[in-house]
């Protein structure tokens, strides 16, 4: 029988979030904001809501436009280079902003955070464990 | 130095099966296997020198060719590195208590925290706007903007 093991520097705690949620730092310039995110293993992108665009001090319609779509219907997004932080780590990434003002939700998904990361999840003991990938 | 070790049968079978895919004999493989272990950190020292795992390329040694490494180099998204935060671990406990404690008072709202001190709330997004830059004149670094969820939404489904 193999066996594989893993090595994560990083442990995550969602206990108080109803879904598996990343608790993460946005960071541009000199600004930054903290704000919940829902781990969405089926997402390609990272999606935020417009509002943290502009309280990160961002022209949302400056960023690269993406057509999102998803299984209720599509939206338009705007990419972003941010920092992203999580626990002790952090990594420069393109992040994107839906358009819809009543955009309902923040995701981290593939890339831009998935693929930057290894992951293990303990959903019974709501533990989310990270460390970077190494290739 | 130089060892005995009694091996268990099925243990040496296993050796010597896994030690003939490399070519090795089984001394030879056992010294590699123990090597290996030698060589491994511990969870102590992964800790203290944690920078020696953080501290690497991310890079999936992108080839350029797959959908996504196209999409990605579309938005300008050069793999970096990920990296130990200089500014220590991004902790939002004390807003998350914060939340847990008070959410029912806030329920639809968005609301704008210091930590576990509440700057202001809103209804939307726009008007939350107001306690964030004054949170930032208040010289809040990271201010945490949250909407709380009304009681009665639905359960989410992902959406891709």
């Amino acid at each position: 029988m193999n066996h594989w093991s893993l090595i994560f520097p990083t442990v995550v705690d969602y206990h108080a979030h109803d879904e598996i949620t990343a608790e993460v730092i946005l960071v541009h310039g000199a600004v930054s904001v903290k704000v919940d995110a829902k781990l969405d293993t089926g997402s390609k992108f990272c999606i935020f809501q417009p509002g943290w665009a502009a309280w990160l001090g961002l022209d949302l319609y400056s960023g690269v436009l993406q057509h999102i779509r998803t299984a209720a219907g599509s939206f338009p997004a705007y990419g972003h280079e941010v920092i992203l932080k999580i626990g002790d780590l952090e990594w420069q990434t393109t992040i994107f902003f839906a358009e819809p003002e009543n955009f309902p939700i923040n995701v981290v998904g593939r890339i831009g955070f998935l693929d930057r990361l290894q992951v293990g999840l303990v959903d019974y003991e709501q533990l989310l464990y990270l460390g970077p990938y190494e290739a | 130095m130089s060892a005995i070790i009694t091996l268990p049968k099925e243990l040496e079978s296993l050796l010597a099966k896994k030690a003939a895919i490399k070519g090795l004999n089984v001394e030879q493989f056992a010294l590699e296997a123990l090597q290996r272990v030698a060589e491994m950190p511990t969870s102590s020292e992964l800790f203290v020198d944690i920078e020696r795992f953080i501290d690497i390329e991310a890079s999936a040694k992108p080839t350029g060719n797959t959908e996504e490494e196209k999409q990605d180099a579309t938005v300008g998204n050069a793999v970096s590195k990920v990296r130990r935060s200089t500014h220590g671990r991004a902790d939002l406990s004390k807003e998350r208590e914060w939340v847990r404690q008070h959410r029912d008072e806030y329920r639809g709202r968005w609301v704008v925290l210091d930590g576990d001190r509440l700057v202001g709330h809103a209804a939307t997004a726009a008007e939350a706007t107001q306690f964030v830059e004054q949170a930032r004149a208040e010289g809040v670094r990271s201010p945490y903007i949250k909407l709380i969820p009304l009681d009665d939404e639905p359960i989410w489904m992902m959406w891709s």
